[in-house]
């Protein structure tokens, strides 16, 4: 079986100028900040974190130690040009790997910011069998999609 | 030779399905693959689940839990030691969650105390000095091998004979029934054949494989929950962070070490779990947020369990959510497959299992294991008719300074008995 990519994406716009939005996104110590469910992190350099996060597979799970997993994972900024950012997260899940890279693009709509996104999914071999017993992809879909609202609402203060 | 009924699998569910239905008067055997307690139920964490863990997210498991807590301290007090347990909240997050607790603690009939901080600190020094809240529940330390060589001590005096090293490889049918199973000797390498009106799978993680042997379709996926052991026992009771359940975030006192469970990982083969430095330092790092000075004491070792996520056509998913299910399927039809289950709720799963095979054998006599008080309760009264040489070895023990921890020596020593003299039953020599 080989890892298989999941893709999602999305856009939307925050009452923030575009500099304000791009300061924050490249500012990992920020920026890891408004990542929902962290537990803990350490910010190893301007462009690296550690974090630990859990994560909520939901109550389907027949094993109650596997419903909430802890992740430890590293968040890495591969690239930032003038309106887009590129993060890189490596880390493993349920003993298992998981990688994801996280497009940011940042349009200037004159005071307020576009903000598209764009993230792949790359579910390790073992994670991926667990999709016979949950819905893998409404999973990882969920967790973009809190992430990305995560970002929202740390814009919007 | 003839049973009423073949039980596959010599853990905690299987010894007191074996158990159960001896008393209920049925010609029993169990088939263990290694030793009693070899599998899954020997390397659990040590907690007899107040049910507090549960309340939240499933409440009728917490309710299940809490009713078997008190049988078990009643019928395996030799086992048990009642150390009382805290939940404790050492962040926010914990903090905001008490409140859904205690409401889930009132449903589930759980007894409980909020245990003021100062007087928490107190009593277990060695909790984080800024836990934020602590509640008391009745969490018990269970014994596993004195509990479950104790099962099959009781089973085999009620008349089940406990055969180890004795693995299922296949099944024989006759129409929609499994008229014989091949079972290989792990001492001769034989195959022999064994005849049984009712063939109960409580093979745990391998119960899949079991079920596959008989031509059942199953899916299933094994978990590995990693256990990691401390060398001095820092608490006095089970220390559980006031969350709802997920991993690393339970730490039990077992005899003089301290245990910190579990992890959750995915893995292909039970047979085969390998434990990573970074499981250890997990564990460590999430036990020390409750218990800082695990962080600075040795490790002594790490072991893992290995539980089943199991999808058999016809199951409903939700009900997989269940914390046990029983299934009885329609081919073969004299088949029964249990799924799942806590050490907690063994005795439960035992019952269960054997109304169901009572009612396949058009009996009406109900369970008695929740009175039954197991062997080893009362250890070196009844230790009966042992040949002289084990039986005076045996008492050596008694009032000597080794007395408590010899009791898993002599359980140990009977427990070799049983199954010698098993295999001599059943001509197995």
């Amino acid at each position: 079986m080989m890892s298989k990519e999941l893709r999602y994406s999305g856009s939307f716009t925050v009452n923030k100028p575009r500099e304000e939005v791009m300061d924050l996104i490249t500012d990992l110590s920020r920026a890891v900040e408004c990542i929902p469910n962290v537990v803990n992190h350490e910010v190893l350099d301007r462009n690296k974190a550690r974090v630990r996060f859990r994560v909520d597979l939901g109550d389907e799970v027949p094993i109650a130690e596997l419903r909430r997993i802890t992740t430890d994972a590293t968040i890495e900024i591969v690239s930032a040009a003038n309106d887009e950012v590129r993060y890189k997260v490596d880390g493993r899940a349920a003993g298992s790997a998981i990688s994801i890279l996280l497009m940011i693009r940042v349009l200037d709509k004159g005071g307020s910011s576009q903000i598209d996104w764009d993230a792949t999914a790359n579910l390790g071999r073992l994670l991926q069998m667990m999709g016979r017993f949950i819905n893998i992809d409404s999973l990882v879909k969920k967790i973009s999609e809190d992430t990305i609202n995560g970002f929202i609402n740390c814009l919007s203060r | 030779m003839g049973f009423d009924v073949v039980v596959v699998g010599g853990g905690v569910n299987g010894l007191f399905t074996a158990l159960d239905l001896s008393l209920r008067g049925f010609k029993v055997l169990l088939l263990e693959r290694g030793s009693v307690g070899s599998g899954t139920s020997g390397r659990m964490h040590g907690l007899l689940h107040s049910g507090a863990r549960y309340v939240v997210t499933d409440p009728r498991a917490a309710v299940e839990c809490i009713e078997e807590n008190r049988i078990m301290a009643r019928i395996a007090p030799h086992a048990i030691e009642d150390t009382g347990g805290y939940f404790v909240a050492i962040d926010k997050d914990d903090l905001d969650f008490q409140e859904e607790f205690i409401s889930g603690l009132r449903r589930a009939n759980i007894d409980f105390r909020i245990v003021d901080v100062g007087e928490a600190l107190r009593e277990e020094p060695n909790l984080n000095p800024e836990v934020k809240a602590v509640v008391e529940v009745p969490d018990k330390v269970v014994f596993a091998r004195d509990l479950l060589f104790s099962v099959a001590i009781s089973a085999y005096r009620e008349g089940a004979l406990i055969a180890q090293n004795m693995e299922v490889v296949g099944f024989e049918l006759n129409g929609d029934k499994i008229a014989s199973i091949k079972v290989k000797d792990g001492y001769t390498n034989d195959v022999r054949r064994v005849e049984s009106d009712v063939v109960v799978n409580a093979a745990g993680p391998w119960a899949g494989h079991v079920a596959s042997l008989a031509g059942v379709a199953v899916d299933v996926m094994p978990t590995m929950g990693v256990m990691v052991v401390y060398q001095r026992r820092l608490t006095k009771r089970v220390i559980n962070r006031m969350r709802k359940p997920s991993d690393g975030d339970i730490l039990v006192p077992y005899g003089s070490t301290s245990i910190m469970g579990t992890t959750a990982a995915i893995i292909e083969d039970p047979d085969s779990v390998s434990i990573s430095d970074e499981d250890v330092e997990f564990l460590t790092s999430e036990g020390s947020q409750m218990v800082p000075l695990l962080a600075k004491i040795n490790v002594i070792r790490a072991y893992a369990s290995v539980r089943p996520l199991i999808k058999i056509p016809g199951v409903d998913t939700r009900e997989a959510t269940r914390d046990f299910m029983v299934i009885k399927h329609e081919k073969p039809s004299n088949m029964v497959t249990v799924i799942g289950g806590k050490f907690t709720t063994g005795r439960l799963v035992g019952e269960r299992l054997s109304d169901e095979v009572a009612k396949m054998l058009g009996s009406a006599k109900p369970s008695i294991t929740r009175d039954y008080k197991l062997f080893g309760a009362n250890l070196y009264e009844d230790l009966g008719e042992l040949d002289g040489s084990l039986r005076s070895l045996a008492l050596s023990f008694r009032g000597s300074i080794d007395e408590d921890r010899g009791r898993v020596a002599v359980l140990t020593l009977l427990m070799g008995e049983v199954a010698r003299d098993s295999r001599r039953r059943l001509g197995w020599l």
